[in-house]
């Protein structure tokens, strides 16, 4: 099988005259966990519904080399996808909603199925109207987990959800679903909680992919920078974007190659990479 | 196959309640029908016994049957129709309305195999429902009938057959016209519907009376040509005793329910059907 899951070229797509995607180019390869990173309205949850065929684009995505046209059925033998947690249909149960999509996919793995939802203490009788946001969530995953796909697109699948469900989502996703053949592409807000688990980041802002890289190596390549407030102005010197002021000292995230003698360094986190790279609320420049 | 039965599964288990309406209502009419006979019984009037002394002849009777199945087959039918349009809102629109299209569009199931599924629960499923419950009301009346008067049974259920295919066709159509306007509106289709025909209408008027043209009238072209079920009736002398007439009746019963009108029929429903499946299809999914 193709090392590259999808290669994306020149993928724009305009609401009215808002263009929400400009001109992204994106390959995601096999055997990867990758964080889609960007603002609210930045265009993560477009990219992500351009990839699954569901809106008319211009430009180009494949999936294994094969066009993704709009509405074609044939990207869900390859692909799964979570929405947030309001994607389910609350008019059936849980056994309803299990049984539906056993008979609509093909992907379907019978004995996978059964391993996992063996485990849950899903109520099965229950409308999924009524099931509590968690619960929601975990049927949604469980049955994606028993779809045999290689690659799986999350757009803020644990928003609203306690930091104890989050952490089980993701555990399960990657004891359940990742292998070297597999992908998974996540859109999140709670950077920190996919952290470890990335291996790649793509930021997104306004459209515009402007960071697409592995997590090492970025984290090579930047690092923050303390210094005494009074010497503010020699971190204000290399134009950082975010910055921050912390019992007397001034702090900013930085290319690793600057030098500033008697500053002190620190390893960055994912969150104050994506806010050096596109800013935040506190941004100086 | 597989995905075929379950789509209508998740049709039936989202759609249950609209699509056994008339299953409902005949329940309670024969409720109340026999909570009526039972008062009856019990303040000691004999209904059926009144209803008997009325002399007639058998070709009468008979005529009486197939009315009467005619006319509950027919007010089966109302309900059934009311049942397609809202059925046909709902596979389209309901979805959407209720935030999980993108969990069903997800699946990999083909758009004909989708949309065609969604088409015939629209309108195979009233048609069906009111098949049998008409079938059960034509039974229960033509035993009465002839039970107690002598009818000839076989006639109530040609009777119920000839206005199960007439209206089933008339479902097919209405169900397939709110379909099309379910699949171009995402929200209140129906009202959209008829806003629309309204403001073709006046924009119609408008332009007959600017130009002086004579574009004919699209709600009188709906009502008139593609609405209206010939039944028959107006051609029927009702005599006391006309065996030779009912049958001449039952076979003109046919010949209108295989004629080229109804072909034309078909022919606009699936028209319908197709149109609104390609609007579906070029949604898109937010």
């Amino acid at each position: 099988m193709s090392e590259t899951i999808y290669q994306i070229n020149n993928l724009t797509k305009h609401y009215g005259k808002f263009k929400a995607l400009d001109a992204v180019n994106l390959k995601i390869g096999k055997g990867k966990i990758i964080g889609l990173l960007g603002k609210n309205g930045a265009g993560k949850s477009t990219l992500m519904r351009c990839m699954l065929g569901f809106l008319r684009h211009e430009g180009n995505v494949e999936l294994y080399g094969g066009n993704v046209a709009r509405r074609n059925h044939r990207i869900f033998e390859n692909v799964a996808f979570i929405p947030d947690v309001s994607g389910l249909d609350d008019r059936l149960t849980v056994a309803q909603t299990i049984d539906y999509v056993r008979g609509v996919n093909s992907r379907w793995n019978e004995e996978r199925a059964a391993q996992l939802f063996a485990l849950s203490n899903l109520p099965l009788k229950k409308k999924v109207g009524k099931l509590s946001k968690g619960m929601k969530t975990k049927l949604y995953l469980l049955i994606t987990l028993s779809l045999d796909v290689n690659m799986l697109l999350l757009d803020e699948p644990t928003l609203g959800l306690d930091i104890a469900f989050r952490k089980e989502f993701f555990n399960t996703i990657l004891g359940e679903f990742f292998n070297e053949e597999r992908s998974i592409l996540i859109s999140t807000h709670q950077v920190e909680e996919v952290e470890d688990l990335l291996q790649e980041i793509i930021i997104i802002d306004n459209g515009r992919i402007i960071l697409h890289e592995e997590v090492e190596a970025l984290k090579e390549r930047y690092r923050v920078v303390s210094l005494p407030s009074d010497r503010s102005a020699e971190i204000l010197a290399h134009s950082p974007k975010v910055t921050s002021k912390t019992l007397g000292f001034f702090s900013a995230v930085l290319d690793s190659k600057v030098e500033i003698p008697g500053a002190t360094y620190g390893r960055v986190n994912l969150a104050d990479i994506f806010l050096s790279v596109v800013g935040g609320s506190n941004e100086t420049a | 196959m597989k995905q075929l039965k379950a789509l209508f599964k998740k049709e039936w288990h989202t759609n249950r309640f609209t699509l056994l309406l008339p299953v409902y209502a005949t329940l309670f009419i024969y409720l109340a029908v026999g909570i009526a006979i039972i008062v009856a019984w019990s303040q000691g009037v004999k209904p059926i016994m009144v209803m008997r002394d009325v002399e007639t002849g058998t070709g009468a009777k008979t005529m009486g049957l197939f009315i009467m199945v005619f006319g509950t087959t027919l007010m089966t039918s109302f309900i059934s129709v009311i049942s397609a349009i809202a059925i046909g809102d709902n596979v389209l629109n309901g979805d959407a309305r209720h935030k999980c299209e993108i969990l069903h569009s997800s699946q990999p199931v083909p758009f004909p195999l989708l949309s065609g599924s969604k088409f015939a629960f629209m309108s195979l499923g009233p048609i069906l429902v009111l098949g049998v419950v008409s079938l059960v009301n034509s039974m229960v009346i033509s035993t009465f009938f002839s039970a107690v008067y002598g009818a000839q049974f076989g006639m109530g259920l040609v009777s119920w057959l000839q206005t199960w295919l007439q209206m089933g066709l008339q479902i097919l159509l209405i169900g397939s016209f709110c379909w099309l306007f379910g699949a171009i509106f995402k929200q209140r289709s129906f009202l959209m519907m008829g806003l629309m025909i309204i403001v073709m209408e006046i924009l119609i008027l408008t332009l007959n009376s600017i130009f002086g043209w004579h574009i004919g009238s699209l709600s009188g072209f709906l009502l008139s040509k593609v609405l209206t079920i010939d039944l028959g009736f107006n051609d029927l002398a009702i005599t006391l005793d006309y065996k030779d007439q009912m049958w001449d009746f039952v076979n003109s019963g046919w010949g209108r329910i295989f004629s080229w009108s109804n072909l034309l029929k078909l022919g606009y429903s699936l028209a319908f059907g197709v149109a609104g499946a390609l609007i579906y299809r070029e949604r898109e999914l937010k």
